[in-house]
């Protein structure tokens, strides 16, 4: 296999996440064959109903990475606004300027190739914390998680409870 | 695979005791490609990429990567600066490095070293520290890339003045023997009446005394621009290609030394691709042969361009020898676990003889087969191509293939086959509407499930049964295509 | 004799022809013999069935789609190669459209990491965790290796021991909140 910028980007980015993990995230290729696909382990952010989970997620990657953003999916059971129901993930920096699937994303959280796995993984984790309301994915969970709150967490905690073998 | 193993990264200097060199390194890495700059370029916003990066960007989205401006690869200009620091840091980068990881592991804090060191590193220190620094260098640059093109540059270093390699202008090219610069078709004139005295009208004496004294490793000269690699003089132009017809762009490639076959988004896409090369080489003070570059432009070519697998989203791309077969599965994954998810929704048996119907009926216009009715619903189910005539998944080959029972499934699947021998890409319009994000439903372990559900559907799916089924059926499916048989063995091996 | 010995025109496009021609032969006879083994199974078994098959079960590569198709001695019967168990990255089974309910589709992360052993074991929660905080004293030494294989190997083995850090504080909050409401 030719190694191309793409696979030499990510090779970094790797390297990076290996050697430097931002806290709570643990990331690499599925296997060193393939480096287009990586799988994530995030943790949930304290303070939410996700705290003291662990969410596995499988990233993506095109061939013309870092031009065009990874796609990301849970694959894990996860009730959350901005996931859709299969897992993916539906967030501003995964998309590049040019498409816009809901037209309120401002440009500056846009992919752009200067982002990074690590950026995307932070913003996810943002994003467990302070669902965007505006772009549901989900439309059942953002109506939860809008109106009834209370039932929303504790969804959530079994969730995690559950993706513990709990 | 190899090469890949060497990666350096700022992440190298955490725990040693130079951590701070961490961020030094990462403000000389360009932030699309995370590499060390390679010919980096300044745009009119004043941010600072490789000129390859900044000019995919630029083709891909028009805008800085960094604060999204807009900007034209015209108005980009060189940063010879960024040049000269990041080749000097990577010069001094695995001496230091080594000696980092050494002291780190050999004792922790001994503050005086330390500094040494630092002080060493920053401002040409000691003479065996130097010493040491330049074999590195060596070292390293016989590593690089652009070394590698001529490994002789270490003899070459110490003989020529390397400051003409710092010249803005591309389009002199210097003699070989006397290091005087001309334009690239004087110089076999040249060459004639050359006594190879050292020009007088070369450099300014003062940039020579400099880099006399100062003596960082870079600026001794990359290797000499043998006469096959002369510097490209004049970029490329982006074509608008919204004017031009087929053949005038095929004719363009052609004119150009590219390769010219494919549809035209993909003439599109390889010609910018060329292009970003072209110019990007042409931006750079050590060139590269047009050979090298072509080479590049394979690889893009089997990685982005028509031999990758979701370029053509056609067999074309898909029966190529390169195909990334993995590849295109993956991407296609969603895809096929919706129609199996599909199919699978359709016969459970939850799902009353209503659904059941229309499901039917779909698939039958799909095979064109005579409308058929689920009144024979008591048939026995037999078939699936004479080989397992039980329809309740007792033989053994139903537990390897739990699915057998499913026409429903199959004859989605069938008119997917279909669909790929014709190199049609719009699939599954008719069931589109049926889209439910649903994860995929084959699992092993749930064979059993499988089976049991086959039981229950055997009599329903019974009436799509017959067409797809017969042998006329079964021949275009599997039909071999036009192109030649590939030798699939060596190639997935090779993967 | 001058006549005889120069060449004329359509004598060299004769000889050209023939050169071209035997060339040709060459080439693919020696083509056809080098690969008249894999040519046995090619009959069988064809890219285009190989890749049909890949993209109808992307989640199994093509050694064994290949692998398949030579057993079966063409196209399947049914399309449904054997399904190895997936990879621990695909979803799980989701039940079909009957499950209205949300059920768990996924396995959980224990089960997904086999890690069941190392749950149960008060040993392994006690080495794991002086483990990790060794390595936490080395000073951060960086997780990287040279070796591809150790470098999978410790990417598992972050990968285990988050989960299993996580579960343990899940546990032990368990136990604190039964504490407390006991």
């Amino acid at each position: 296999m030719a190694t191309s910028v793409a696979s030499k980007r990510l090779f970094t980015e790797y390297k990076h996440l290996t050697n430097d993990p931002p806290q709570g995230i643990t990331a690499g290729p599925v296997t060193e064959d393939d480096i287009f696909v990586w799988e994530a382990l995030i943790e949930g952010p304290e303070g939410t109903p996700f705290e003291g989970g662990v969410f596995p997620a499988e990233l993506k990657f095109p061939k013309d990475y870092p031009l065009a953003p990874p796609t990301m999916k849970f694959t894990c059971d996860m009730w959350h606004p901005n996931v859709y129901p299969n897992g993916n993930v539906c967030i501003s920096i995964l998309h590049a300027p040019g498409d816009d699937p809901n037209h309120y994303e401002h440009a500056s959280e846009r992919w752009s190739p200067i982002q990074s796995v690590e950026k995307i993984l932070i913003s996810v984790m943002s994003m467990l914390a302070e669902p965007n309301d505006e772009s549901p994915a989900n439309i059942d969970a953002a109506k939860m998680w809008r109106e009834r709150r209370g039932e929303y967490e504790r969804r959530v905690r079994e969730n995690v409870r559950r993706g513990l073998g709990l | 695979m190899d090469r890949r193993l060497d990666i350096a990264d700022s992440t190298d200097w955490i725990g040693t005791p130079l951590a701070p060199f961490q961020s030094l390194e990462n403000a000389l890495r360009c932030q699309v490609c995370k590499d060390f700059y390679d010919t980096p370029m300044i745009t009119s916003c004043s941010h600072t990429f490789c000129s390859l990066c900044i000019r995919k960007a630029l083709t891909s989205d028009g805008k800085c990567p960094v604060c999204r401006a807009s900007d034209q690869a015209s108005k980009l200009r060189r940063n010879w600066a960024v040049q000269e620091i990041v080749d000097a840091f990577q010069a001094a980068r695995p001496a230091a490095l080594k000696i980092a990881q050494e002291h780190g592991s050999l004792k922790e804090g001994q503050e005086a070293r330390r500094k040494k060191l630092k002080r060493s590193i920053q401002d040409t220190g000691p003479e065996d520290q130097e010493e040491e620094l330049s074999f590195q260098f060596r070292r390293t640059r016989s590593q690089s890339r652009r070394a590698a093109a001529a490994t002789s540059s270490q003899e070459v270093n110490d003989v020529v003045n390397g400051e003409e390699e710092y010249q803005p202008d591309d389009g002199l090219v210097p003699c070989p023997i006397c290091n005087s610069r001309m334009k690239e078709e004087a110089v076999y004139a040249h060459l004639d009446r050359c006594d190879g005295q050292p020009s007088s009208q070369g450099r300014s004496t003062r940039s020579r005394a400099s880099a006399a004294t100062l003596k960082p490793p870079q600026r001794q000269p990359y290797p000499q621009q043998s006469k096959a690699t002369t510097p490209p003089t004049e970029r490329l132009p982006q074509l608008s290609y919204s004017l031009l017809k087929d053949n005038a762009l095929r004719k363009k490639l052609q004119e150009l030394g590219i390769a010219s076959w494919g549809p035209r988004p993909l003439l599109i896409r390889r010609h910018t691709e060329w292009v970003n090369l072209y110019n990007s080489n042409c931006d750079s003070s050590r060139p590269r042969s047009k050979r090298e570059l072509l080479a590049e432009l394979e690889t893009w070519e089997r990685t982005q361009g028509g031999s990758a697998p979701n370029a053509g989203a056609a067999p074309a791309g898909v029966m190529r020898k390169e195909f990334d077969g993995q590849a295109w599965a993956r991407s296609n994954h969603d895809h096929f676990e919706d129609l199996i998810a599909q199919a699978r929704k359709k016969r459970t048996p939850t799902d009353a003889t209503k659904e059941e119907r229309t499901g039917d009926q779909e698939s039958e216009k799909i095979q064109g087969s005579p409308d058929q009715d689920i009144d024979d619903e008591g048939k026995p189910a037999m078939i699936n191509g004479g080989r397992n005539t039980t329809p309740n998944g007792e033989t053994s080959g139903s537990r390897d293939n739990p699915y057998e029972g499913n026409e429903e499934a199959l004859s989605i699947i069938r008119r997917k086959v279909e669909e790929a021998n014709h190199g049609n890409t719009t699939q599954r319009s008719s069931t589109e509407d049926e889209d439910v994000p649903m994860a995929n439903a084959l699992l092993p372990s749930e064979q059993a499930r499988a089976e049991e559900m086959q039981d229950s559907i055997e009599p329903l799916s019974a009436p799509s049964r017959k067409s797809p089924l017969s042998p006329t059926r079964k021949k275009p499916m599997f039909s071999v295509p036009e192109e030649p048989v590939e030798d699939y063995e060596t190639d997935t091996q090779a993967h | 004799m001058s006549d005889q010995s120069s060449i004329n025109l359509p004598q060299i496009f004769v000889i050209l022809l023939v050169g071209f021609l035997l060339y040709r032969w060459f080439f693919i006879s020696s083509d056809a013999a080098g690969s008249r083994q894999s040519r046995q199974n090619g009959a069988r078994l064809n890219p285009a069935q190989v890749e049909q098959l890949s993209q109808m079960f992307p989640q199994l590569d093509r050694r064994q789609l290949m692998w398949e198709l030579q057993r079966n001695g063409g196209p399947p019967p049914s399309f449904q190669p054997q399904l190895p168990p997936l990879s621990s990255t695909s979803t799980g089974a989701r039940p079909g459209a009957a499950a209205v309910k949300p059920k768990p589709s996924h396995p959980d992360l224990i089960t997904r990491y086999n890690l069941s052993s190392k749950v149960g074991s008060s040993a392994a929660t006690e080495a794991l965790p002086a483990g990790a905080s060794a390595g936490a004293n080395t000073g951060k030494k960086p997780a990287w290796s040279q070796n591809k294989n150790e470098r999978q190997q410790l990417l598992q083995r972050r990968r285990e021991e988050m989960i299993l850090a996580a579960r343990r504080k899940m546990e032990e909050r368990d136990r604190a909140g039964a504490g407390g409401t006991a």
